[in-house]
């Protein structure tokens, strides 16, 4: 009985090893799949994004994109950096000093 | 029965024990196989990690004709999904190929196409599926793509299919292949009777290791401003050849390099070698004018003069060695060093080559880096042509300072000037950023060269003044204007050489190197057309090639957000009006 029941273990035993290698083959298939999908996908965004790609749809589509003329530099009024004075405090972002009640 | 038995345990015996190596091995002939995994090839991006170069993975159709029932209906579908002609898949699936036994069968695999797309593939799959048929087998590929087709081409390159892989042609995919190409894994696996894997069995394997990913110097929204204004010009001017290259002068960057003619990456068929050139490293010209920043450099570094001492220029008529030489426009009296530079006179720069001498100047031409390769990273780059001091003539002396009788690349000419920008510190130029693998580790950086301090910041400075009068209403670059920045550059305009010696009339190579601000610079730039058809410009590099390095630049610093300087922006008439409208 005891040589009986470890040969019914064994062949249960590789039959599990044969459906773990299936499993494993079945996971591998569908991370390539994933990954190639992925792959297709940066490859369709890389190609829709491109500068020739906008370039061309800019051509194509004048009347859906607004015209895009260069800015001269004499419509362009350009803020001048304050630089605080010794002693006075620093510019900041916003920021409280104290906090909120 | 007990003989038999001793029969059969005997023979057992032979089998298991005495042959048992001989039936392994045959087993393992017979069930193992050696599995390539393929590996990536790695992508190639600019600065910004917008991507040049990549994968696309696509499918290879495969048929085995010895499990196919339907061959009619398999070439049906097949011939409709594939948009192949339905004559030329039945002709295929009715291949066949002798069997082990010798005798002729239906072939177990048949190419149908190669480089289906993935949607198109799974398109096909879906519909065989449906119907049943037996007998289709995808196999995986990938096709390298170029997003941005025809932009910065001859830089990026392109690859082709060698011994079973990718192999880069041209460009950074042929310079930068080794880190590109991936390295293939292997797997040693069992197949059962029917042929397929049975994982369970696996016993060595090696993982592929992808390709690593090659970041550029190139910012592609500069790319794209210098595309968009050669592309102007070139359409308006019609030059044989053009090319525009962007650097930064202190670290030797290249921010953008175009050249005209070019070609898409995704289209190779048909495109004539020319347009595959990569002219900026490839193409040797006379650089006429601007050469003149190299002899006067040598001249001041000499002490043989300073930016205020008088050169004579003999009214434009100056004999020497039996033949005459002339200034371009109208003659010159008296010009100070300064002057000579942003008048470009041929005859004051001869003089100061004169009072240099053949070797003094030769060993400043080969310090500013003409005469040797420049170093970048790209396939193919040329030294250009300067013949030592032996080999020149009675009047080379006088041709060569102001830029004939010696060829350089137009990355020379612009390294050169990044030189004058850079404090009188020779860079080399740098095209490549970095280089980080698939799992995102940093494999190589490359910071900025230091090749050499050609001339001391002095003399770099004395000529940077010089070059900022040029580009002004003195000088002949006032074209190449950006407001509100201050520019120094240097034009040219050289007689383009006849096949048959000499020069030709009427025809130039034009040109404009220059950087700005120039008190601290951060872009150089040099701006060339071969052979322009003026129409009714005048044929200078002051009137073709300076406008573009106007235009280029005054897109680029606002790009960049390069503050310009206070004291150089005037607020137009123009918008005063229109606040005065607005108020009204």
């Amino acid at each position: 009985m005891t040589v009986g029941g470890g040969a019914l273990f064994y062949v249960n035993a590789k039959n599990e090893v044969h459906r773990n290698g299936q499993r494993k083959k079945e996971l591998e298939r569908e991370l390539v799949a994933l990954e190639t999908r992925d792959e297709v996908i940066n490859s369709r965004i890389a190609k829709l994004s491109s500068f020739d790609s906008l370039r061309r749809r800019q051509v194509q589509e004048r009347e859906v994109f607004a015209k895009l003329v260069p800015v001269s530099d004499n419509l362009v009024v350009r803020l001048q950096e304050k630089v605080p004075a010794a002693g006075e405090p620093q510019v900041r972002t916003v920021s409280n000093l104290q906090p909120a009640r | 029965m007990a003989l038999g038995f001793t029969v059969f345990s005997l023979r057992l015996i032979d089998l298991q024990v005495a042959r048992a190596e001989f039936y392994k091995v045959l087993a393992v002939e017979k069930h193992s196989t050696q599995q390539t995994i393929y590996a990536r090839r790695g992508p190639v991006t600019d600065i910004n990690g917008v991507p040049l170069a990549s994968n696309e993975p696509v499918k290879t159709v495969v048929i085995d004709a010895s499990v196919v029932r339907s061959p009619d209906a398999l070439a049906e579908v097949l011939a409709r999904h594939l948009e192949l002609p339905l004559d030329q898949v039945r002709e295929r699936l009715a291949r066949q190929k002798p069997g082990v036994d010798g005798k002729m069968g239906p072939s177990p695999y048949i190419v149908i196409k190669k480089e289906v797309p993935e949607q198109v593939a799974e398109a096909l799959r879906e519909e065989i599926s449906k119907k049943n048929l037996r007998g289709l087998v995808f196999e995986q590929d990938s096709v390298r793509v170029y997003p941005n087709g025809s932009m910065l081409c001859h830089v990026v390159g392109f690859v082709s299919r060698m011994g079973g892989g990718l192999k880069g042609v041209e460009g950074v995919e042929r310079s930068m292949d080794d880190y590109l190409k991936g390295h293939d894994g292997v797997r040693f696996t069992e197949r059962d009777r029917t042929g397929k894997e049975m994982p369970a069995f696996r016993h060595l394997e090696r993982p592929p290791r992808d390709g690593n990913t090659v970041k550029l110097t190139v910012d592609m929204v500069l790319q794209d401003i210098v595309e968009s204004e050669m592309d102007a010009a070139v359409k308006q001017f019609r030059p044989k050849m053009a090319t525009c290259i962007l650097m930064r002068p202190a670290t030797g960057e290249i921010l953008a390099m175009v050249n005209r003619p070019h070609y898409n990456l995704n289209q190779r068929e048909g495109v004539p070698d020319d347009a595959r050139k990569n002219r900026a490293i490839m193409d040797m010209i006379e650089p006429g004018s601007t050469f003149k920043v190299v002899t006067t450099a040598g001249a001041l570094d000499s002490k043989l003069v300073r930016p205020e001492t008088s050169i004579f220029c003999e009214h434009g008529h100056f004999s020497y060695g039996g033949t005459v030489l002339h200034d371009s426009h109208h003659g010159y009296g008296d010009l100070t060093v300064n002057d000579v530079i942003v008048k470009s006179s041929n005859i004051g720069v001869a003089k100061m080559g004169i009072m240099l001498g053949d070797q003094r100047l030769y060993e400043y031409i080969r310090r500013f880096g003409f005469g040797d390769r420049t170093g970048v990273q790209l396939p193919g780059e040329i030294r250009g042509i300067i013949h030592p001091p032996h080999s020149w003539s009675k009047i080379s002396i006088t041709h060569i300072p102001m830029g004939h009788e010696v060829g350089a690349t137009p990355m020379q000419i612009v390294s050169a000037f990044c030189t004058v920008a850079n404090r009188g510190k020779l860079m080399t130029p740098q095209i490549i950023s970095s280089i980080t693998s698939a799992t995102g580790e940093t494999i190589a950086s490359y910071p900025p060269v230091e090749v050499r301090q050609v001339v001391p910041p002095e003399v770099a400075d004395a000529l940077v003044n010089a070059l900022r009068e040029v580009v002004s209403k003195k000088g002949t670059a006032a074209l190449a204007h950006v407001p509100g920045f201050s520019v120094a550059g240097k034009t040219g305009t050289a007689q383009k050489t006849s096949p048959n010696g000499g020069y030709e009339h009427g025809r130039y190579v034009v040109s404009f190197a220059g950087f700005l601000p120039a008190e601290k610079p951060e872009l150089c730039a040099l701006v060339l057309m071969d052979d322009p058809v003026p129409g009714s410009t005048p044929n200078y590099g002051g009137y073709i090639a300076a406008p573009v390095f106007s235009k280029i630049a005054q897109r680029a610093v606002r790009y960049l957000n390069l503050p310009p300087n206070p004291d150089l922006i005037k607020l137009s008439g123009t918008l005063a009006q229109n606040e005065e409208g607005r108020r009204r």
